[in-house]
């Protein structure tokens, strides 16, 4: 098996690195996986959503874009809103199906909601990663 | 509704984030492995260091 198995032997097709970017973002690991890097896919895939899940099942909530009363608080609530909205169909999901637990004081919620922030966050790194590998920066 | 202790929550953080940082930082599976194991130990190191440096500072 060569060094480099996690789906990096050959040259990835070329693709647009714009729609390899929305399809990131859309199914996490679904870029990978459309350039041929399958098992970097499937591990985007796996990590992102079991992110999602665990924040999820504490009960994290979800922020909201219009949130907050003063400056700061809307600024984090919005860089919160991003980072949710960056998990793609995952956070849609879990809209769709009504998730939206109230935001109380509880380390555990407030845990969740940052496992949430950060399945996010993991997907943004798997979309410049998979814009890279489309614009012949990495394997 | 899961509830985890703080150190299994910090430990699962670490764990998800070191394999996304090792899977699209390095160029070959060993790299990557190496440097995962790596963003992890260093987690982990920050994790019980800042722990213990908060329990000598509140006594």
């Amino acid at each position: 098996m060569p060094a480099t198995s996690i789906g990096s032997s050959t040259p990835a097709p070329i693709r647009s690195p714009y729609l390899t970017v929305a399809l990131s973002w859309l199914i996490p690991g679904a870029g990978h996986f459309w350039l041929g890097r399958r098992g970097r896919g499937v591990i985007v895939f796996a990590t992102v959503l079991v992110a999602f899940v665990i924040g999820a099942l504490m009960r994290g909530p979800l922020f909201q874009p219009s949130g907050g009363s003063d400056v700061l608080s809307r600024l984090i609530q919005l860089g919160g809103f991003i980072a949710d909205l960056a998990s793609g169909l995952v956070y849609f999901v879990a809209v769709w199906f009504g998730y939206a637990p109230p935001d109380q004081a509880s380390h555990t919620a407030d845990y969740g909601s940052k496992f949430i922030v950060m399945a996010g966050l993991l997907n943004l790194l798997a979309m410049v990663d998979a814009y890279e590998i489309t614009t012949r920066q990495k394997d | 509704m899961l509830r985890l202790d703080h150190i299994w929550v910090s430990i699962l953080l670490a764990l998800l984030a070191s394999v996304m940082l090792g899977l699209v930082t390095k160029r070959t599976d060993r790299e990557r492995v190496r440097y995962g194991l790596y963003c992890f130990a260093c987690f982990m190191a920050a994790l019980f260091g800042i722990g213990w440096f908060m329990k000598l500072l509140h006594g």
